[in-house]
Protein backbone atom coordinates (compact mmCIF):
# COMPACT_ATOMS: atom_id res chain seq x y z
CA UNK A 1 0.00 0.00 0.00
CA UNK A 2 0.87 3.67 -0.74
CA UNK A 3 1.01 6.59 1.35
CA UNK A 4 1.75 10.05 1.55
CA UNK A 5 4.94 9.29 4.13
CA UNK A 6 6.61 6.77 1.85
CA UNK A 7 6.67 9.55 -0.96
CA UNK A 8 4.21 7.83 -2.99
CA UNK A 9 0.88 9.64 -4.24
CA UNK A 10 -2.00 9.10 -1.99
CA UNK A 11 -4.96 6.83 -3.04
CA UNK A 12 -6.81 10.59 -2.91
CA UNK A 13 -5.57 14.45 -3.05
CA UNK A 14 -6.50 16.31 0.28
CA UNK A 15 -9.24 18.39 -1.12
CA UNK A 16 -11.27 14.76 -1.64
CA UNK A 17 -13.39 13.33 1.37
CA UNK A 18 -12.33 10.23 0.06
CA UNK A 19 -11.23 8.00 -3.21
CA UNK A 20 -15.12 7.64 -4.32
CA UNK A 21 -15.40 11.57 -3.97
CA UNK A 22 -11.86 11.76 -5.98
CA UNK A 23 -13.41 9.43 -8.32
CA UNK A 24 -16.50 10.81 -9.06
CA UNK A 25 -14.58 14.25 -9.89
CA UNK A 26 -12.54 12.76 -12.46
CA UNK A 27 -15.22 11.30 -13.93
CA UNK A 28 -17.40 14.58 -14.22
CA UNK A 29 -14.13 16.44 -15.29
CA UNK A 30 -14.16 13.71 -17.99
CA UNK A 31 -17.48 13.89 -19.49
CA UNK A 32 -17.37 17.74 -19.61
CA UNK A 33 -14.46 17.50 -21.68
CA UNK A 34 -15.86 14.93 -23.82
CA UNK A 35 -19.01 17.20 -24.26
CA UNK A 36 -16.66 20.05 -25.15
CA UNK A 37 -15.13 17.74 -27.86
CA UNK A 38 -18.86 16.28 -29.23
CA UNK A 39 -19.85 20.30 -29.99
CA UNK A 40 -15.90 20.82 -31.29
CA UNK A 41 -16.24 17.65 -33.61
CA UNK A 42 -20.37 18.64 -34.10
CA UNK A 43 -19.81 21.88 -36.10
CA UNK A 44 -17.59 20.26 -38.49
CA UNK A 45 -20.64 17.41 -38.90
CA UNK A 46 -22.97 19.96 -39.13
CA UNK A 47 -20.75 21.81 -42.08
CA UNK A 48 -20.76 18.32 -43.89
CA UNK A 49 -24.75 18.04 -43.03
CA UNK A 50 -25.01 21.36 -44.59
CA UNK A 51 -23.24 20.87 -48.11
CA UNK A 52 -24.60 17.39 -48.00
CA UNK A 53 -28.14 18.59 -48.01
CA UNK A 54 -26.79 21.13 -50.90
CA UNK A 55 -25.53 18.78 -53.39
CA UNK A 56 -26.15 14.94 -52.48
CA UNK A 57 -25.94 13.51 -55.41
CA UNK A 58 -22.33 14.82 -55.92
CA UNK A 59 -21.87 13.75 -52.20
CA UNK A 60 -22.69 10.49 -53.13
CA UNK A 61 -20.26 10.20 -56.49
CA UNK A 62 -17.33 11.82 -54.68
CA UNK A 63 -17.39 9.56 -51.77
CA UNK A 64 -16.54 7.02 -54.47
CA UNK A 65 -12.86 8.17 -54.56
CA UNK A 66 -12.44 6.60 -51.15
CA UNK A 67 -11.41 3.31 -50.89
CA UNK A 68 -14.11 1.26 -49.13
CA UNK A 69 -11.82 -1.87 -47.70
CA UNK A 70 -9.59 0.13 -46.24
CA UNK A 71 -12.29 2.43 -44.77
CA UNK A 72 -13.58 -0.72 -43.61
CA UNK A 73 -10.57 -2.18 -42.19
CA UNK A 74 -9.60 0.37 -39.93
CA UNK A 75 -13.17 0.58 -38.36
CA UNK A 76 -12.33 -2.90 -37.28
CA UNK A 77 -8.82 -2.01 -36.30
CA UNK A 78 -10.54 0.77 -34.36
CA UNK A 79 -12.97 -0.83 -32.65
CA UNK A 80 -10.62 -3.52 -31.97
CA UNK A 81 -8.57 -1.19 -30.19
CA UNK A 82 -11.15 0.32 -27.76
CA UNK A 83 -11.78 -3.36 -27.19
CA UNK A 84 -7.94 -3.49 -26.32
CA UNK A 85 -8.54 -0.60 -24.21
CA UNK A 86 -11.44 -1.74 -22.10
CA UNK A 87 -9.34 -4.96 -21.20
CA UNK A 88 -6.49 -2.71 -19.88
CA UNK A 89 -8.75 -0.70 -17.52
CA UNK A 90 -10.29 -4.09 -16.33
CA UNK A 91 -6.55 -4.94 -15.74
CA UNK A 92 -6.09 -2.09 -13.96
CA UNK A 93 -9.43 -2.20 -11.81
CA UNK A 94 -8.35 -5.74 -10.54
CA UNK A 95 -4.34 -4.59 -10.26
CA UNK A 96 -2.53 -6.71 -12.55
CA UNK A 97 0.67 -5.19 -13.90
CA UNK A 98 1.43 -7.36 -16.78
CA UNK A 99 -2.26 -7.12 -18.00
CA UNK A 100 -2.30 -3.52 -17.59
CA UNK A 101 0.98 -2.90 -20.26
CA UNK A 102 0.15 -5.71 -22.55
CA UNK A 103 -3.17 -4.37 -23.21
CA UNK A 104 -1.99 -0.74 -23.29
CA UNK A 105 0.82 -1.93 -26.13
CA UNK A 106 -1.88 -3.81 -27.95
CA UNK A 107 -3.94 -0.39 -28.14
CA UNK A 108 -0.84 1.96 -29.05
CA UNK A 109 -0.18 -1.08 -32.22
CA UNK A 110 -3.63 -1.12 -32.88
CA UNK A 111 -3.97 2.62 -33.28
CA UNK A 112 -0.60 2.89 -35.02
CA UNK A 113 -1.37 0.22 -37.60
CA UNK A 114 -4.89 2.98 -37.92
CA UNK A 115 -2.63 5.75 -38.87
CA UNK A 116 -0.31 3.81 -40.94
CA UNK A 117 -3.13 2.53 -43.07
CA UNK A 118 -4.90 6.74 -42.81
CA UNK A 119 -1.17 8.14 -44.25
CA UNK A 120 -1.30 5.45 -47.36
CA UNK A 121 -4.99 6.95 -47.90
CA UNK A 122 -3.74 10.27 -48.04
CA UNK A 123 -0.44 9.69 -50.01
CA UNK A 124 -2.69 7.88 -52.45
CA UNK A 125 -5.30 10.88 -53.14
CA UNK A 126 -2.16 13.31 -53.06
CA UNK A 127 -0.93 10.98 -56.21
CA UNK A 128 -4.61 11.03 -57.38
CA UNK A 129 -4.41 14.84 -57.47
CA UNK A 130 -7.69 14.43 -54.79
CA UNK A 131 -6.20 17.17 -52.69
CA UNK A 132 -8.42 20.44 -52.19
CA UNK A 133 -6.59 23.18 -53.42
CA UNK A 134 -4.00 23.99 -56.32
CA UNK A 135 -2.96 19.93 -56.91
CA UNK A 136 -6.98 19.25 -57.27
CA UNK A 137 -6.91 17.62 -60.87
CA UNK A 138 -10.46 15.87 -60.94
CA UNK A 139 -12.15 17.22 -64.24
CA UNK A 140 -15.04 15.17 -64.34
CA UNK A 141 -18.73 16.49 -63.46
CA UNK A 142 -19.33 18.36 -60.39
CA UNK A 143 -15.61 18.92 -59.82
CA UNK A 144 -16.23 21.95 -57.18
CA UNK A 145 -18.97 19.84 -55.07
CA UNK A 146 -16.00 16.98 -55.43
CA UNK A 147 -13.16 19.29 -54.21
CA UNK A 148 -15.40 20.12 -51.42
CA UNK A 149 -16.21 16.67 -50.25
CA UNK A 150 -12.40 15.89 -50.64
CA UNK A 151 -11.91 18.92 -48.22
CA UNK A 152 -14.38 17.93 -45.44
CA UNK A 153 -12.72 14.25 -45.73
CA UNK A 154 -9.31 15.62 -45.06
CA UNK A 155 -10.29 18.33 -42.31
CA UNK A 156 -12.77 15.47 -40.78
CA UNK A 157 -10.43 12.74 -40.61
CA UNK A 158 -7.14 14.94 -39.91
CA UNK A 159 -9.09 16.23 -36.59
CA UNK A 160 -9.55 12.56 -35.90
CA UNK A 161 -5.95 11.66 -36.54
CA UNK A 162 -4.54 14.42 -34.25
CA UNK A 163 -6.99 13.55 -31.77
CA UNK A 164 -5.45 9.71 -32.31
CA UNK A 165 -1.94 10.66 -31.85
CA UNK A 166 -2.74 12.71 -28.70
CA UNK A 167 -4.48 9.51 -27.63
CA UNK A 168 -1.82 7.46 -28.69
CA UNK A 169 0.78 9.57 -26.36
CA UNK A 170 -1.54 9.70 -23.63
CA UNK A 171 -1.61 6.06 -23.31
CA UNK A 172 2.12 5.72 -23.88
CA UNK A 173 2.42 7.67 -21.15
CA UNK A 174 0.26 5.56 -19.03
CA UNK A 175 2.34 2.50 -20.10
CA UNK A 176 5.51 4.08 -18.26
CA UNK A 177 3.32 5.39 -15.42
CA UNK A 178 1.62 1.09 -15.32
CA UNK A 179 5.34 0.14 -14.95
CA UNK A 180 6.09 1.74 -11.83
CA UNK A 181 3.05 0.44 -10.23
CA UNK A 182 1.01 3.48 -10.23
CA UNK A 183 -2.50 1.61 -10.86
CA UNK A 184 -4.28 -0.86 -9.00
CA UNK A 185 -7.74 -1.70 -7.55
CA UNK A 186 -7.65 1.34 -5.70
CA UNK A 187 -6.25 3.83 -7.73
CA UNK A 188 -6.88 3.47 -11.81
CA UNK A 189 -8.80 6.99 -13.27
CA UNK A 190 -6.41 8.05 -15.46
CA UNK A 191 -6.37 4.79 -17.18
CA UNK A 192 -10.23 4.77 -16.52
CA UNK A 193 -10.23 8.69 -17.89
CA UNK A 194 -8.19 7.49 -21.15
CA UNK A 195 -9.84 5.18 -21.84
CA UNK A 196 -12.99 7.52 -22.05
CA UNK A 197 -10.98 9.23 -24.31
CA UNK A 198 -10.19 6.50 -26.70
CA UNK A 199 -13.63 5.64 -26.81
CA UNK A 200 -14.63 9.54 -27.79
CA UNK A 201 -12.41 9.26 -30.59
CA UNK A 202 -13.94 5.65 -31.85
CA UNK A 203 -17.10 7.15 -31.48
CA UNK A 204 -16.14 9.84 -33.94
CA UNK A 205 -14.90 7.06 -36.43
CA UNK A 206 -18.20 5.27 -35.71
CA UNK A 207 -19.83 8.71 -37.43
CA UNK A 208 -17.00 9.32 -40.14
CA UNK A 209 -16.79 6.17 -41.73
CA UNK A 210 -20.67 5.86 -42.84
CA UNK A 211 -20.78 9.24 -43.82
CA UNK A 212 -17.17 9.28 -45.75
CA UNK A 213 -16.55 5.91 -47.81
CA UNK A 214 -20.45 4.52 -47.89
CA UNK A 215 -22.99 7.31 -48.58
CA UNK A 216 -22.08 6.62 -52.60
CA UNK A 217 -21.81 2.64 -52.53
CA UNK A 218 -25.57 1.93 -54.23
CA UNK B 1 -16.58 7.44 28.37
CA UNK B 2 -19.84 4.77 27.02
CA UNK B 3 -20.62 8.12 25.40
CA UNK B 4 -17.16 8.29 23.85
CA UNK B 5 -16.76 4.64 22.36
CA UNK B 6 -20.47 5.27 20.83
CA UNK B 7 -19.21 8.08 18.84
CA UNK B 8 -16.22 5.86 17.81
CA UNK B 9 -17.99 3.24 17.24
CA UNK B 10 -20.68 5.64 15.17
CA UNK B 11 -17.66 6.78 13.04
CA UNK B 12 -16.61 3.55 12.08
CA UNK B 13 -19.68 2.53 11.21
CA UNK B 14 -20.16 5.27 8.89
CA UNK B 15 -16.85 5.04 7.37
CA UNK B 16 -17.61 1.43 6.55
CA UNK B 17 -20.46 2.24 5.01
CA UNK B 18 -18.60 4.90 3.17
CA UNK B 19 -16.56 2.86 2.05
CA UNK B 20 -18.74 -0.11 0.64
CA UNK B 21 -20.63 1.80 -1.15
CA UNK B 22 -17.71 3.13 -2.94
CA UNK B 23 -16.99 -0.08 -3.70
CA UNK B 24 -20.51 -1.63 -4.93
CA UNK B 25 -20.49 2.01 -6.89
CA UNK B 26 -17.46 1.29 -9.34
CA UNK B 27 -19.57 -1.57 -11.14
CA UNK B 28 -17.44 -3.89 -13.00
CA UNK B 29 -18.24 -5.30 -16.72
CA UNK B 30 -17.18 -9.12 -16.81
CA UNK B 31 -14.85 -9.72 -20.19
CA UNK B 32 -17.57 -11.88 -21.65
CA UNK B 33 -19.73 -8.56 -21.66
CA UNK B 34 -17.50 -6.47 -23.92
CA UNK B 35 -16.33 -9.06 -26.18
CA UNK B 36 -20.12 -9.77 -26.34
CA UNK B 37 -20.60 -5.98 -27.34
CA UNK B 38 -17.40 -6.20 -29.76
CA UNK B 39 -19.21 -9.02 -31.15
CA UNK B 40 -22.12 -6.65 -31.70
CA UNK B 41 -20.27 -4.04 -33.46
CA UNK B 42 -18.56 -6.32 -35.38
CA UNK B 43 -21.97 -7.45 -36.63
CA UNK B 44 -23.63 -3.88 -36.95
CA UNK B 45 -19.90 -3.05 -39.21
CA UNK B 46 -21.11 -5.72 -41.47
CA UNK B 47 -24.75 -4.66 -41.65
CA UNK B 48 -23.65 -1.14 -42.73
CA UNK B 49 -21.55 -2.02 -45.16
CA UNK B 50 -23.76 -4.69 -46.84
CA UNK B 51 -26.62 -2.29 -46.59
CA UNK B 52 -24.49 0.78 -48.73
CA UNK B 53 -24.64 -1.40 -51.37
CA UNK B 54 -28.29 -1.65 -51.43
CA UNK B 55 -29.50 1.41 -53.46
CA UNK B 56 -32.27 3.62 -51.34
CA UNK B 57 -31.28 6.73 -53.38
CA UNK B 58 -30.86 9.45 -50.59
CA UNK B 59 -32.53 7.32 -47.71
CA UNK B 60 -28.96 5.02 -47.51
CA UNK B 61 -26.83 8.04 -45.32
CA UNK B 62 -30.50 7.79 -43.19
CA UNK B 63 -29.93 4.18 -42.87
CA UNK B 64 -25.89 4.68 -41.81
CA UNK B 65 -26.92 6.85 -39.34
CA UNK B 66 -29.35 4.74 -37.93
CA UNK B 67 -26.90 1.82 -37.41
CA UNK B 68 -23.99 4.07 -36.68
CA UNK B 69 -26.21 5.23 -33.55
CA UNK B 70 -26.42 1.78 -32.50
CA UNK B 71 -22.65 1.16 -32.17
CA UNK B 72 -22.41 4.64 -30.65
CA UNK B 73 -24.91 3.63 -27.69
CA UNK B 74 -23.09 0.35 -27.36
CA UNK B 75 -19.96 2.18 -26.80
CA UNK B 76 -20.96 4.89 -24.44
CA UNK B 77 -23.18 2.39 -22.78
CA UNK B 78 -20.53 -0.67 -21.92
CA UNK B 79 -17.11 0.47 -22.97
CA UNK B 80 -18.00 4.39 -21.61
CA UNK B 81 -19.18 2.33 -18.47
CA UNK B 82 -22.82 5.07 -18.41
CA UNK B 83 -24.52 1.96 -17.80
CA UNK B 84 -23.35 2.44 -14.36
CA UNK B 85 -22.39 6.34 -14.31
CA UNK B 86 -24.33 8.78 -12.60
CA UNK B 87 -27.33 10.85 -14.06
CA UNK B 88 -24.91 14.08 -13.80
CA UNK B 89 -22.57 12.39 -16.41
CA UNK B 90 -25.75 11.35 -18.70
CA UNK B 91 -27.44 15.06 -18.81
CA UNK B 92 -24.05 16.17 -19.48
CA UNK B 93 -23.74 14.25 -22.70
CA UNK B 94 -27.21 14.46 -23.64
CA UNK B 95 -26.64 18.15 -23.34
CA UNK B 96 -23.66 18.48 -25.98
CA UNK B 97 -25.61 16.08 -28.59
CA UNK B 98 -28.95 18.18 -28.04
CA UNK B 99 -26.31 21.56 -28.83
CA UNK B 100 -25.23 19.74 -32.17
CA UNK B 101 -28.48 18.86 -33.36
CA UNK B 102 -29.64 22.24 -32.78
CA UNK B 103 -26.99 23.68 -34.36
CA UNK B 104 -27.63 20.93 -37.76
CA UNK B 105 -31.19 22.02 -37.25
CA UNK B 106 -31.25 25.36 -37.10
CA UNK B 107 -28.49 25.71 -39.79
CA UNK B 108 -30.37 23.26 -42.44
CA UNK B 109 -33.67 24.61 -41.76
CA UNK B 110 -32.32 28.08 -43.04
CA UNK B 111 -30.31 26.13 -45.98
CA UNK B 112 -33.99 24.63 -46.90
CA UNK B 113 -35.66 28.03 -46.42
CA UNK B 114 -33.45 29.71 -49.25
CA UNK B 115 -33.95 29.43 -52.97
CA UNK B 116 -31.08 28.70 -55.08
CA UNK B 117 -30.53 32.14 -56.33
CA UNK B 118 -30.21 33.46 -52.71
CA UNK B 119 -27.50 30.91 -51.18
CA UNK B 120 -25.31 30.58 -54.24
CA UNK B 121 -23.70 33.88 -53.33
CA UNK B 122 -23.00 33.01 -49.66
CA UNK B 123 -20.71 29.75 -51.35
CA UNK B 124 -19.89 31.77 -53.64
CA UNK B 125 -16.09 31.47 -52.80
CA UNK B 126 -16.18 28.03 -54.75
CA UNK B 127 -15.29 28.35 -58.37
CA UNK B 128 -17.96 27.02 -60.94
CA UNK B 129 -20.73 25.91 -58.24
CA UNK B 130 -23.94 25.73 -59.66
CA UNK B 131 -27.01 25.23 -58.06
CA UNK B 132 -27.79 21.60 -57.59
CA UNK B 133 -30.70 21.76 -60.34
CA UNK B 134 -28.52 23.12 -63.48
CA UNK B 135 -27.66 21.17 -66.00
CA UNK B 136 -24.39 19.35 -66.10
CA UNK B 137 -21.96 21.16 -69.54
CA UNK B 138 -20.32 18.60 -71.38
CA UNK B 139 -16.77 19.75 -70.84
CA UNK B 140 -14.90 21.10 -68.15
CA UNK B 141 -14.81 25.06 -67.93
CA UNK B 142 -12.11 26.26 -69.51
CA UNK B 143 -9.38 28.17 -67.18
Amino acid sequence: MRDAASGVLPYHAHQFDDAEQQYQASTLGMWLFLAQEVLFFGAVFATYFYYFFLFPDAFEAASNHLSLNLGAFNTVVLIGSSLTMVFAVHAAQHGTKKGQIAWLVATIILGAVFLGVKAYEYTHKFHEGLVPGMYFTYQGPDAAQHQLFICLYFVMTGLHALHMVIGIGVIGALVVLAQRGWFDAGYYAPVEMTGLYWHFVDLVWIFLFPLLYLIGRH
Amino acid sequence: MSQQQTRISTGTSQQQTRISTGTSQQHTISVPTYLAVFGALMVLTAVTVASAHVDLGHFNIVVALVVAFTKATLVVTYFMHLRYGTNMTRAILVSGVIAVFLLMGIAIDDLRSRDSQTYMPFIGALDGVRPPDAPVPAHPPEE
